[in-house]
């Protein structure tokens, strides 16, 4: 799937639900989940990352920290309060969206 | 694998070559790449530094313009996340006790006559504070490790955002005052101020709530923004 223009309305609620899971990550490690979790199907772009992360955290949905990892600087991000409430609000949208799709595109989930 | 100090280095410097003015967002892309090339290098990739570096570029930020492009949008992003810090700040202030001490201020720029000497005192009192603010950002920074060349993101927009409206709504109010005190002659300070005390005492006390509002987002951004 790649950097498929799917991705872009969910990618809050990826990284929202991914920061649910893990507590605090770092830019590069929620790329490397996505591909882990996906089996390398799908990619997030560093252009399309960091802006979404940057306005999670203008909307109050995330804060920041900084670590000395290796001798740099390194910035987590976690979810604030609200962020957590967020979260089941924008799953449950996610979820929604797509039973509306498999409803309108006839398409049925595939036996496991 | 960690990268060896010179291999470091030199990504470092490499990314000096790209327009990103800011610290943080420095920081925060040579992190990434340097991630991206310990990992590379882990999954036995053990070519010249030169060229992993370029693979990782090219992949996470579709080559250099990626960098640039994507440090420019951090910028903006950034600055609109400093806006929305500091209005959120200065709407809290607004108390029963702000609009009790508006309402104070307003009456006693009633009283106050409206001579030089006390538009002069309130126009030092507005500097000092413009200046306090942007001593306060610099100050709680201090510690920030920023690089030669580079600046601090919270450090120039807390500044930018805070004292430049403060400094510019503060001139256009005593702009007709310094207009008297120029053409008006050597008998000047004898006579009335074109703007009376009572805007200048209210503007004074909105300038002090803005300030107060600025000060309290320099923290938010000091907190997020130092590092453990």
């Amino acid at each position: 799937m790649s950097t498929s223009p799917l991705l872009k309305g969910t990618l809050q609620t990826i990284i929202l639900k991914l920061l649910e899971d893990n507590d605090q990550m770092y830019g590069y490690e929620i790329t490397q989940k996505v591909k882990e979790l996906t089996a390398g199907e799908m990619k997030l772009t560093e252009g399309a990352l960091y802006p979404a992360l940057h306005k999670l955290e203008a909307d109050g949905l995330l804060e920041t920290f900084n670590e000395i990892v290796d001798n740099r600087v390194r910035k987590y991000y976690r979810l604030t309060e609200q962020g957590g409430q967020e979260v089941t609000s924008k799953l449950q949208e996610a979820q929604a969206f797509i039973e509306q799709l498999q409803a309108v595109l006839n398409l049925k989930p595939q036996a496991l | 694998m960690i990268l060896t100090t010179k291999e470091t280095h030199w990504v470092k410097d490499r990314l000096n070559w790209y327009d990103i003015p800011f610290q943080e967002i420095y920081d925060e892309i040579a992190d990434h790449i340097l991630t991206g090339i310990e990992e590379l290098r882990k999954e036995g990739n053990l070519q010249d530094i030169k060229i992993v570096y370029q693979q990782v570029v090219d992949e996470h930020f579709g080559g250099f313009m990626g960098i640039e492009k994507l440090a420019k949008e951090q910028e903006k992003a950034y600055k609109k996340n400093i806006g929305r810090l500091i209005w959120q700040n200065f709407k809290a202030m607004f108390t029963w006790q702000t609009f009790g001490f508006l309402t104070i201020m307003f009456i006693v720029g009633f009283y106050l006559p409206p001579v030089k000497i006390v538009a002069a005192i309130l126009f030092g009192g507005l500097a000092i504070l413009s200046f306090y603010l942007w001593f306060y950002a610099h100050w709680l920074t201090r510690n920030n490790r920023i690089q030669k060349g580079k600046r601090s993101l919270s450090d120039v927009f807390i500044s930018k955002q805070g004292y430049v409206p403060i400094v510019v709504l503060n001139s256009i109010i005593n702009l007709p005052n310094l207009y008297n005190f120029l053409f008006n002659g050597e008998d000047y300070q004898y006579k009335l101020v074109a703007v009376h005390p009572a805007a200048m005492t209210t503007v004074f006390a909105f300038t002090l709530i803005y300030c107060l509002a600025c000060i309290r987002s320099c923290e938010h951004e000091f907190k997020s923004s130092r590092t453990a």
